[in-house]
């Protein structure tokens, strides 16, 4: 595609914003989300998400971060604009660069249960579910969140992609494997008047969704599938489109949303959003079992406290027997949330229990919403016993390396700062 | 007679470590130097006019980062060129480029298999946590399980417990790694043909290992042991070539006084009681030193040097059984122009790292076969440098050098000579394979200049034409290295080491040989002054 | 569907000898055990059967080196009728010009017959047996017992231990041998001898059974193993019978103890419930039920197959399905009016086995061919004549001979049918260069090609141990980590073949091992 063509298309497309709820539908390009088989990869290095237009439009900043090689806004206009917008009002994000695969045929529920950490048990039609796989050492593969599309299709949106381990997972079993990531635009809408925003927009339906559940919805006769899903809390939704549609989909919200203040949020408010919800994320607090991370180290379920997500007593299943011998040994580590006392921190380090290094901060941000510095970390779970002082290693934005006493934290943290600031 | 601290044999790059370090130890050391310059295969040569062409370009190169350091040649002005990936350009047409950036190399990847290009990253990590534990090697003296007793027994043991406690997984991910052939290896993350043929080839080039020869894996360690970015790592190479790096390190020498002295061939050493006392040179001058360094391959040094009678039993036999045998001819081009890829996209930038032909593992398998058996190869696997793409100023304006690695060349033939019609149809071949991708290579050749291992053994003095002075399979590695019991560079002559390519860490390490050798001749000075 | 009758403490599935063995150690504890096999006769690749009618030869398996005494006085096999007809068979090389080399494995007479023959290489072959003979004691020591699992018990491994035990070899025995480890048999034995003959049969002796060439790193490791393994056994010997009586025997000793052996069952899946394996399922709707099963067919068949991979975790899915069993073999056995002729051949020599690979060159030519799928040019092999030992196998005065060609394709190029005769007449016009009037004694013959020898005895690429025997399909490692102790990672279910510690071979050792771990991991029934 010549520089010229890629205006042309952006123009087309600020064109329907000014009405969203009709206009020519934009021309598919399989190599603009999908790889095609015969394009030399050096050849671009930027590769965008079906939305990337419609954001680059919004994009005051021109802040951009790169999420599973896709480049997506890191900052549209301003951070705590942004922030404020998920907490407050509403927010609008692109997450296309999430991993899906589609698995389906007549054993799809045999194959997941033996590849997740939890069996598919008695999850309807639409609903959802958290889903976490290990490998063989009990280490987290990846993450996501599986959906039942109906009784022989499921829906599995993960954060990094394996496809090899899915497929020899699946040696064995009547079941497809698909990497759906190329078909398949998504769209995150959080705070709280995303409700008022969806019913806006013409998906009347999925405003009224419980926690958990999807529906689909044909806004504009696009046909979309809603889920109220995600880290970011209980008034989040996730939408997922056909790519074309997309930045339809897209606009269409953000004019539906001008009445309830919705603004396109970047990836560093969701971080900091996240954090607050004290969600450990893999890619920023620990590292899939096959990732070749030289910053993070992988963790188990039950590092990340996620124990209630393991089914140990069933049939086999990937890390069953490992995760079994965790659980007798009892070793390992736990996941902790602190606040840390003082200014606005630049990097943090080790975590000291009574003294002694018991672990380490994963990640951190300052919370406006707590008025602290907020952080998560694993600790060692001999660490975890000692009570009294915690401190950690902190370089502050003037260079200056300190221990500083933090305070343990309740997850999420968001909850709780609220509770302490209405006491 | 004049009488000196240390003279080292051969003025390679390990000769000058090892000068150099021992000089700034306080030692008064004097180098000596059979050709007219330092440098041996490294240096350069015209080619043609105005073609400076490497006479071997080596394509697998790790200087440690550690010596730069120690002999600030960074101030000196050392600088790396990092060169990308390498392709591999197959018989359909088709090609597989390596990247440095993770995304771009699983894009690559994903051409052939979307399944392997999500193996990467699960095959990156284990190839790093291997080179990591082999990196932390390079630069001691290789631990003997068999000359330190009861140190030995709580070292292995020690040893021993660390893998086991770390995961028992780990045991059979390190002895899998070690001991399987390299197709095996790879074909336990990818399915692709085109993936496990150029990982497979780009590790194979320079040595005397098939493909599908056991404990072959071992091969792909020394490319992890830098880059960090998640894709196929970078090839570092000096600016200005090895030559550049080479002439630094003679300035390093003699800066800190070791005599260099070129056109001095030696001939003998004299012993006394088992202990290396003088050495004679071609003109008949004898020189006393306190230590005799070798930079000369393990049966140059002991085989030509010493009267066999006088080493003990067993060790001659030892070291002539060293397997040395060169798998690796050269070929090198001027060419006027850049011949047409007419199968590769343009401006690829991994082509600055090498551009393999014939490089399919069943290929390169049949080569290595034929090569045991003694015949001219057939189908050779080639890998062309292309060192004019990063430095332009070794040829005149839009001139570029290949620089080809010819692989299996066998040194001798089972029926006869490397005759000049022989050699005319190997370099015949060679220039079919580029033509059948590249149809106007043969209008942009200036010069041509193939060397088959025979030549470098007249012309250098390598043995049997082995560049890597010893195949590095791992039974000639670490604590067999050059053969078991020396491993600690000294020998059964007492003052007499060697710190040449023959000894640990090998090809692995550029001068590291020479820089352990000079430790160890350092520690044995140390204690006896004790 | 718990009929009573079906129900049994242990089942045991494939009566080859492993198979036999196992269901015997079991029967003899006590246990209530059923032997299932899906043949119509037991034993396995221990079989005798006719070639033409009254000409009785082992049809796959024809030789045993490292049988050991323990299994034969445990299960009183003496006493079920086990008579060895030849013990201690000397090894014969073969020369074109009659300057064969027999190796009794004796020391002294094999150094007189080295000085004799390879006078450069006598005083370098005692020193090579004696480093030989110490590596394969230090190995042995590992082969007869149970190794401890890496996968899941890290505190029990003695690896430790063992690097103690090397310790006390000595320098010079323990340089070589961390040499040799990782050599290939062709460095070793350059380094060794000079002549073409020994070294090209110590090569075959490396390799024979083995996807591999004496130019491979790892074939010198090989080499001490099979060595090992026979320290355990005693020489290379030849029962009464052949094979198939050796299993017959077997099969008595084994009914004697108690084992229900049920030939015609051909198992076709093993139930599992609840995460155990519970019993099995033959073709015919048959449901045994059983707490314990043991599965003497090979590992990856057995779990992939049998069970399915759905019970295992895709770790070991992939550790399982990595398993390399790429080595084939081809049985020629033919029928003759009488003894060829060798030239120089006495007694000994008549009785021994007899080995064609005049150089390392040879025996790696060989295996070059079969990786390429190629018959090789000059086919290397080992050859028996049984009736020397049994004159009973066939009629009066005439004999039979069994010959084992190594590396032979499995895939030929153009296929078996093709190049069937091809193959045959090769084997026997090289053999023709030793025995020229060989041709002219052939009454009868019979030849399997290596798929063949995979539907007959049911044995997966043709592969007579199940999985490759290199270094990470060894020890702890076989058939995979977290497997080795004989039980695999599905509850009740365990492995007692050949795919199994210590390896293939006519040694019974897998199938005794893996009894002992099912006693003493299940005290209770």
């Amino acid at each position: 595609m010549t520089e010229i063509d890629l205006f042309r298309k952006g123009r087309q497309v600020e064109l329907e914003r000014t009405n969203p709820l009709s206009g020519p539908a934009v021309e598919p390009d399989p190599a603009w989300f999908e790889q095609s088989s015969n394009e030399p990869p050096f050849a671009r290095h930027v590769h965008t998400t079906p939305l990337h237009l419609v954001t680059s439009v919004e994009s005051r900043t021109n802040d951009w971060t790169v999420w599973n090689g896709y480049t997506v806004p890191n900052v549209h206009t301003h951070l705590a604009a942004e922030y404020d917008a998920l907490h407050s009002n509403a927010g609008l994000s692109d997450i296309s660069p999430l991993v899906k695969m589609r698995i389906s045929g007549k054993e799809a529920v045999a194959y997941l249960d033996h590849l997740l950490t939890m069996p598919v048990g008695r999850m309807k039609q639409h609903d959802t579910r958290r889903a976490f796989m290990c490998a063989g050492n009990g280490q987290l593969v990846t993450e996501g969140i599986l959906f039942r599309l109906d009784e022989t299709e499921f829906r599995l949106i993960t954060r990094s992609k394996h496809l090899d381990w899915f497929l020899d997972a699946g040696i064995g079993f009547g079941a497809s494997v698909d990497d759906i990531s190329g078909t398949l635009a998504g769209l995150s809408l959080s705070g709280p008047r995303a409700p008022l925003v969806l019913a806006e927009a013409g998906l009347e339906r999925s405003a009224d969704l419980a926690r958990g559940k999807a529906c689909w919805e044909e806004p504009g006769r696009m046909p979309t599938y809603v889920s109220r899903t995600g880290l970011l809390g209980e008034s989040q939704f996730e939408l997922w489109i056909d790519p074309e549609d997309a930045p339809l989909l897209w606009n269409r919200l953000l004019a539906a949303g001008k009445h309830h203040a919705i603004r396109p949020v970047g990836e560093a408010a969701r971080n900091v959003a996240r954090l607050e919800q004290g969600v450990f994320l893999e890619g920023r607090d620990f590292a899939s079992a096959f990732a070749s991370s030289s910053t993070l180290v992988p963790a188990t379920p039950y590092d990340l406290g996620l124990g209630t997500f393991v089914k140990l007593d069933r049939a086999t299943f990937n890390g069953q027997a490992a995760l079994r011998r965790l659980v007798t040994s009892g070793a390992g580590r736990a996941p902790v949330a602190f606040t840390i006392a003082g200014n606005e921190a630049d990097q943090l380090g080790a975590i000291y229990a009574g003294g002694r290094k018991a672990g380490r901060i994963t990640s951190h941000t300052w919370s406006p919403a707590l008025h602290t510095h907020i952080a998560l970390g694993l600790m060692d779970i001999q660490g975890l016993g000692t009570s009294g002082a915690y401190a950690l290693d902190v370089l502050t934005f003037e260079g200056v390396a300190e221990k500083r006493t933090a305070h343990f934290a309740k997850r999420p943290l968001l909850a709780a700062g609220m509770a302490n600031l209405t006491e | 007679m004049k009488r000196t601290d240390a003279v080292i044999i051969g003025a390679g790059l390990n000769g000058l470590v090892a000068a150099a370090r021992l000089a700034t130890a306080g030692l008064n050391v004097l180098v000596l130097e059979r050709s007219a310059r330092v440098g041996g295969a490294h240096a350069s040569a015209e080619l043609a006019p105005g073609f400076r062409s490497p006479t071997i370009a080596l394509s697998n190169v790790y200087f440690p980062t550690e010596l730069a350091r120690e002999f600030s040649l960074a101030s000196r002005g050392l600088r790396m060129v990092r060169r990308e990936g390498g392709i591999s350009l197959f018989e359909d047409g088709t090609y597989f480029a390596g990247y440095a950036d993770e995304q771009v190399m699983r894009r690559e990847i994903a051409r052939h298999s979307r399944r392997d290009a999500d193996a990467w990253p699960r095959f990156v990590k284990d190839m790093r946590f291997q080179a990591t534990h082999v990196k932390a090697l390079l630069l001691e003296t290789p631990f003997d399980p068999s000359q330190r007793s009861v140190m030995g027994v709580r070292h292995m043991i020690g040893r021993a417990r660390d893998v086991f406690e770390k995961s028992p997984q780990t045991l059979y991910d390190i002895t899998r790694f070690w001991s399987l052939s390299l197709n095996d290896l790879l074909g336990q993350y990818f399915e692709s043909k085109a993936v496990i043929s150029h990982i497979a080839g780009s590790a194979l080039v320079g040595h005397a290992i098939g493909p599908d020869e056991p404990t072959g894996a071992a091969l792909l360690v020394p490319r992890w042991f830098e880059g960090d970015e998640g894709g196929m790592p970078w090839r570092q190479t000096p600016v200005g070539g090895m030559q550049a790096l080479i002439d630094m390190m003679s300035d390093v020498a003699r800066d800190k006084g070791v005599e260099i002295r070129c056109d001095a061939e030696v001939t003998d050493i004299k012993l006394v009681k088992m202990k290396a006392k003088s050495l004679l040179l071609a003109d008949g001058e004898e020189i006393e030193a306190g230590f005799i360094l070798s930079d000369l391959d393990a049966k140059r040094s002991f085989l030509n040097l010493f009267e066999w009678s006088s080493l003990p039993k067993g060790f001659v036999a030892d070291i002539s059984h060293v397997r040395m045998e060169g798998a690796v001819a050269r070929a090198n081009f001027a060419l006027k122009e850049m011949p047409h890829f007419t199968h590769l996209p343009d401006g690829i930038p991994a082509l600055s790292g090498g551009l393999m032909i014939g490089s399919d593992v069943l290929n390169m398998a049949r080569a290595h076969e034929d090569w045991l058996d003694h015949c001219p190869p057939s189908r050779p696997m080639i890998e062309i440098s292309i060192p004019t793409l990063e430095d332009p100023s070794l040829a005149p304006d839009g001139g570029h050098i290949f620089s080809i690695a010819i692989q299996f060349v066998p040194h001798e033939l089972h029926d006869g000579v490397w005759s000049p019609a022989r050699r005319k149809a190997l370099m015949e071949t060679i220039k079919q394979m580029i033509t059948r991708h590249a149809p106007n290579f043969g209008e942009c050749i200036l010069a041509e200049k193939l060397r088959v291992p025979a030549d470098m053994e007249d012309e250098m003095g390598y043995t049997r034409g082995d560049l890597s002075l010893g195949h590095m399979s791992l039974d000639q590695m670490y604590f067999n290295r050059p053969v078991p019991g020396s491993s600690a560079y000294q020998s059964p002559v007492k003052n007499f080491f060697l710190c040449s390519a023959s000894t640990h860490p090998a090809g692995l390490a550029l001068g590291a040989s020479g820089a352990n050798a000079a430790a160890e001749i350092l520690r044995t000075q140390r204690s006896k002054r004790r | 569907m718990t009929d009573e009758a079906l129900q049994y403490d242990a089942i045991v599935i494939g009566a080859g000898h492993n198979g036999l063995i196992a269901a015997s150690y079991l029967a003899k504890a006590g246990r209530k055990t059923v032997l299932l096999d899906s043949s119509s006769y037991i034993g396995g690749a221990a079989r005798t059967a006719e070639i033409s009618p009254d000409y009785l030869v082992s049809t796959a398996a024809h030789l045993f080196s490292a049988f050991p005494r323990k299994i034969e006085k445990d299960l009183k096999l003496a006493k079920h009728g086990l008579i060895w007809a030849a013990r201690d068979m000397p090894t014969v090389a073969l020369d074109l010009q009659g300057r064969h080399i027999t190796l009794t494995g004796k020391g002294k007479q094999d150094t007189s017959v080295m000085a004799k023959h390879e006078p450069r290489d006598a005083e370098n072959w005692q020193d090579f047996s004696r480093r030989m003979s110490k590596f394969a004691l230090f190995l042995s020591k590992y082969l007869g017992e149970a190794l401890p699992d890496l996968g899941n018990d890290v505190s029990s491994y003695e690896g430790p231990l063992a690097a103690l035990q090397l310790e006390k070899m000595g320098a010079k025995d323990l340089q070589s041998f961390l040499r040799f480890l990782p050599s290939s048999m062709s460095s070793v034995l350059d380094r060794y001898f000079e002549g073409k003959l020994l070294k090209g049969a110590l090569a075959l002796d490396a390799v024979i059974g083995h996807h591999a060439g004496p130019y491979s790193p790892g074939s010198a490791f090989s080499y001490i193993y099979k060595q090992g393994l026979a320290k355990l056994g005693q020489g290379l010997s030849y029962p009464v019978g052949g094979a198939g009586a050796f299993a017959e025997v077997l099969g008595e000793a084994a009914e004697a103890l108690g084992v229900r052996i049920r030939v015609d069952s051909h198992v076709e899946q093993i139930l599992v419930e609840d995460g155990k394996a519970v019993g099995v399922r033959l073709t015919d709707g048959t449901v045994f039920h059983a707490p314990v099963i043991l599965s003497s067919v090979a590992p990856k068949a057995t779990c992939l197959e049998l069970v399915g991979a759905r019970h295992f975790e895709t770790d070991t899915v992939r550790h399982l399905s990595r398993i390399r069993s790429s080595g084939a073999a081809a049985k020629i056995n033919l029928a003759l009016e009488g003894l060829p002729t060798f030239e120089n051949f006495t007694d000994t020599e008549y009785g021994g086995r007899l080995l064609i690979a005049p150089s390392v060159m040879a025996v790696e030519r060989s295996f070059i061919a079969a990786k390429r799928n190629e018959l090789p040019i000059d086919p290397v092999m080992e050859m028996v004549i049984p009736t020397y030992h049994d004159p009973r196998l066939a009629p009066m005065g005439h004999h039979v001979l069994s010959i084992m060609v190594p590396n032979v394709p499995y895939d030929v190029a153009g296929g078996w049918d093709e190049r069937r005769d091809e193959f045959v007449k090769k084997v026997i016009d090289t053999i023709e260069m030793y025995a020229p009037d060989l041709t002219a004694k052939i009454i009868a013959g019979e030849m399997l090609t290596p798929p063949e020898i995979e539907s007959k005895f049911v044995l997966s690429g043709g592969h007579w141990h199940h999985a490759d025997m290199s270094f990470d399909q060894l020890l702890a490692f076989r058939p995979t980590p977290g497997m080795a102790n004989y039980a695999s990672s599905l509850d009740g279910l365990y492995f007692c073949g050949a795919g199994c510690h210590p390896g293939g071979g006519l040694t019974g050792l897998p199938g005794r091992l893996a009894a002992e771990a099912v006693l003493a991991q299940r005290k209770t029934r």
